[in-house]
C-alpha cells in the first residue's frame, strides 16, 4: 500500500513502553487520541525520524523509514514527513516566507520556484499579506497557517499534526479547525493528527486509534467508539456531547432535540456541529440564576460511577453527558429519576461548521 | 512607566558598599594613569614612530585573531557542544588550557612546537624557509592561541542552551546538519557569538607574554602596544603613560560602541 504502514516499539527507561500498530491510506486522517503522557509525542518522535525505533517498523510509501530488524534508518532530512509541531517552532530570526521557502531550498530547489511555491502556499492559507512579517508578530492562529504551509511547502509523503490546535484559546480553535479540516482535505497522502482533545478527534479524522498507557486500547470511527467504549477511558471521551443544529448570530436550534442554546461563539452562521464538553455542565438542585436558556430543568436519566468521576446521563429535553465528582453526586442527591437543573455557559459550547467537516469535504 | 514617574529604591548598604569598593578597584588605576600623563607633550608623543608603529600593529594583529578565532572557534564550539566523540573532555580542557596558563608558558610551548627547531616548524620551515615566530604572523598566532578560547567557551555554552526543537524542525524539513547550522543555530545564538567575538577582540589587544616570548619584540613588525609600553616603562615613562592611554582608550571605546549594539540582548 501507499500510505503509512507503522509498528512503533520504543523502550524509555523505566517502566515505559510504547507499543502500537497502525496504517494509515492516502486521503486518511487518523487521529492517535490519548491523555498527557500516554506516548503521543515518543510517537511523533519515532515517525519524524528523531529517535530510532527499538523494534517494529515504519514504511511510508513504500519505502522502509525504520526498520531495526534489517538495520535500516532513514534521517528525518530524508523522511519526506511534513510535522506541524505543538507550538509551531517557527523560526523567529526568518520572516514568513523565508520560513515557508526553508523546506523548498532546503531540499534544493531553486530560489525562484521555493519563492512562488512559498507565496502560492501562502495565498491558499489567506496569509498573502503576511509574507514580510516576524513570527514573533503573528497571532496563535496565523502562525498555525504558517507552519501548515511550511511543512506543506516540503510536498511530504505524511503530514503529522503533533497537538496543532492545542495552543489556541477556544474561540480561534473552532475556526482554525475548519481551515485544518479544509487542507488537510486537499492534502493526498495520509495524515497523522496527534491529540489529547476529543473533540478535534471526532471533527477532524476519519479514524481514531486511542492510545492509553503506550497501547492502543481502540481503534475505529468515531461512532464505534461513542457505541462501544473499550475502556474507562474511552467511555470518558466518547461522552464529549455532540449535537447539530443551526446558528443564528448565537441562538442555536437543536435538529433533533426541542430546546435552544445560547452560544458566545457567534462568528459562525448556519448549520453547525454543537460540543459541549462534559465538565462544563454544572447540575443544581434548585434554579440557579443566569441566562434562561442555558439553564433548564430536568431528569437524571442515568448514574454510573467511573473512578475519580460520576458519569450522569440527562433525559429530555436534551439527553447531554455530564461528569461530577462521587461528592458532588451524593450532596446533590442524584439518582436515577431525581429532578435537577442544568446549566452551560454560553462560553463554553463551541460550534464548527457542519459542511466544512473534514469527513463531509472528503466525499 | 511614560509619565517620567520612578519609584526611587534605596540599594541595601552592604551591596552598594561593597559594591563601590568593586567599582573603585577598575576606576583608580585610571586616574592614577590620568595624573602621570604629560598632557601639555601628548600629541607629540602618541605620534611618534615606535606609538603609531605599535598602534597599527595591535589594530591589525588583534582583527586578524579575532577573525581567525571566529572561522576556527565556531565550529570547534560546535563539535565540543554537539558531538560526542570519545576523549571530549580532555579536549575541552586542552582548549581552555590558555586561559589559566600563563602566556610566557603558552609563548614558549608555541615555539617549541612552531620554531625553527619545532616539531612542525622545522619541516616547514626546510621546505618553504617560512618562519613563524618573529613575524607578525608570530604576533596573530599568539593572539589567538590566548584569545579563542574566551569565544570557544562563550559559544559553547549558548549552543548547550539552545533549544534543540527547532533545529529538530528544520531537519523535517529536509534540512542536512550543516544547513541547520547554518540557517538556524547560528542565527540563534548570534548575540553570544558576537560576545565571544568582543572578547576575543579584547584579550587579543593586551596580549603579552605570549606574543613577546613568541614574536619577539621587534619595532615595526611584533612590537604591539603593550610590548611598546613596557620598552617605554624603562626608559622614557611619558612615552609609557602616553601609549597607555591610547590603549585605554582604544579599548574604551570599542567596548562602549559594542556594548549597546552586540551584548544588550545576548549574554
Amino acid at each position: 500500500m501507499m500510505g503509512l504502514d507503522a509498528h512503533l516499539v520504543v523502550q524509555r527507561s523505566g517502566d515505559f513502553r510504547l507499543d502500537v500498530a497502525f496504517s494509515i491510506a492516502p486521503g486518511e486522517t487518523l487521529a492517535l487520541l490519548g491523555p498527557n503522557g500516554a506516548g503521543k509525542s515518543t510517537a511523533v518522535e519515532v515517525l519524524a525520524g528523531l529517535t530510532p525505533l527499538d523494534h517494529g517498523h515504519v514504511v511510508l510509501g513504500g519505502r522502509v523509514l525504520d526498520a531495526p530488524a534489517d538495520d535500516v534508518f532513514i534521517a528525518a532530512e530524508q523522511r519526506r514527513i511534513g510535522v506541524v509541531f505543538q507550538d509551531y517552532l517557527l523560526f523567529d530570526h526568518l520572516s514568513v516566507l523565508d520560513n515557508v521557502m526553508f523546506g523548498p531550498l532546503a531540499l534544493g530547489q531553486r530560489k525562484a520556484q521555493a519563492d512562488a511555491l512559498a507565496n502560492d502556499l501562502l495565498e491558499r492559507l489567506d496569509m498573502q499579506g503576511l509574507s514580510d512579517r516576524m513570527p514573533p508578530q503573528l497571532s496563535g492562529g496565523q502562525a498555525q497557517r504558517v507552519a501548515l504551509a511550511r511543512a506543506l511547502a516540503t510536498q511530504p509523503d505524511l503530514l503529522l499534526l503533533d497537538e496543532a490546535l492545542s495552543a489556541l484559546d477556544v474561540t480561534t480553535r473552532g475556526t482554525l479547525r475548519r481551515v485544518l479540516a479544509q487542507h488537510l482535505s486537499d492534502f493526498e497522502g495520509p495524515r497523522l493528527l496527534i491529540t489529547h482533545d476529543p473533540t478535534d478527534a471526532f471533527l477532524l479524522a476519519d479514524r481514531i486509534a486511542i492510545v492509553e498507557d503506550g497501547t492502543l486500547s481502540q481503534v475505529g470511527s468515531a461512532e464505534d467508539i461513542r457505541r462501544r467504549p473499550a475502556t474507562p477511558y474511552v467511555a470518558a471521551l466518547a461522552g464529549t456531547n455532540l449535537l447539530v443544529g443551526t446558528n443564528r448570530a448565537g441562538l442555536l436550534t437543536l435538529d433533533d432535540h426541542v430546546h435552544d442554546l445560547q452560544t458566545a461563539d457567534t462568528s459562525i452562521g448556519g448549520a453547525v456541529l454543537i460540543t459541549i464538553h462534559p465538565t462544563a455542565i454544572a447540575l443544581h438542585r434548585e434554579q440557579p440564576s443566569g441566562s434562561p436558556r442555558n439553564t433548564w430543568q430536568t431528569r437524571v436519566a442515568s448514574v454510573e460511577p467511573l473512578g475519580d468521576t460520576t458519569r450522569i446521563t440527562l433525559g429530555d429535553p436534551l439527553p447531554l453527558g455530564v461528569d461530577i465528582t462521587p461528592g458532588a453526586t451524593t450532596a446533590l442527591d442524584l439518582h436515577e429519576g431525581a429532578a435537577v437543573w442544568a446549566s452551560v455557559k454560553a462560553t463554553e459550547i463551541t460550534v464548527t461548521p457542519a459542511a466544512a467537516n473534514a469527513k463531509s469535504g472528503r466525499n | 512607566m511614560t509619565t517620567g514617574r520612578k519609584i526611587r529604591q534605596r540599594a541595601p548598604w552592604p551591596l552598594l558598599l561593597l559594591g563601590s569598593v568593586g567599582a573603585a578597584v577598575f576606576v583608580l588605576p585610571l586616574i592614577g594613569l590620568a595624573t602621570r600623563t604629560p598632557w601639555s607633550r601628548l600629541g607629540e608623543l602618541v605620534t611618534s614612530d615606535v606609538v603609531v608603529d605599535a598602534l597599527k600593529l595591535s589594530l591589525l594583529t588583534s582583527v586578524l585573531a579575532a577573525a581567525i578565532s571566529l572561522v576556527l572557534g565556531v565550529p570547534l564550539a560546535w563539535l565540543l557542544a554537539r558531538v560526542d566523540f570519545p576523549g571530549r573532555p580532555i579536549v575541552r580542557a586542552i582548549v581552555t588550557l590558555p586561559m589559566v596558563l600563563p602566556p610566557v608558558v603558552g609563548g614558549a610551548a608555541l615555539l617549541f612546537a612552531l620554531g625553527r627547531r619545532g616539531v612542525i616548524g622545522e619541516p616547514i620551515n626546510d621546505a618553504t624557509g617560512f618562519l613563524l615566530p618573529f613575524s607578525v604572523w608570530g604576533v596573530v598566532v599568539a593572539n589567538v592561541f590566548v584569545a579563542m578560547p574566551f569565544l570557544v567557551v562563550t559559544v559553547e555554552g549558548a549552543l548547550r542552551n539552545v533549544d534543540g526543537r527547532h533545529e529538530a524542525a528544520a531537519a523535517t524539513l529536509g534540512a542536512s546538519r550543516l544547513t541547520v547550522f547554518r540557517r538556524i543555530t547560528l542565527p540563534m545564538i548570534g548575540p553570544s557569538v558576537r560576545a565571544g567575538l568582543v572578547l576575543a577582540w579584547a584579550r587579543a589587544l593586551g596580549e603579552f607574554g605570549a606574543t613577546v616570548t613568541f614574536a619577539g619584540n621587534l619595532q615595526g613588525r611584533t612590537q604591539t602596544l603593550p610590548l611598546a609600553v613596557f620598552v617605554a616603562l624603562e626608559q622614557d615613562r611619558d612615552t609609557a603613560v602616553a601609549i597607555s592611554l591610547v590603549l585605554v582608550a582604544v579599548s574604551l571605546t570599542v567596548l562602549l560602541l559594542l556594548r549597546d549594539r552586540w551584548w544588550s540582548n545576548g549574554s
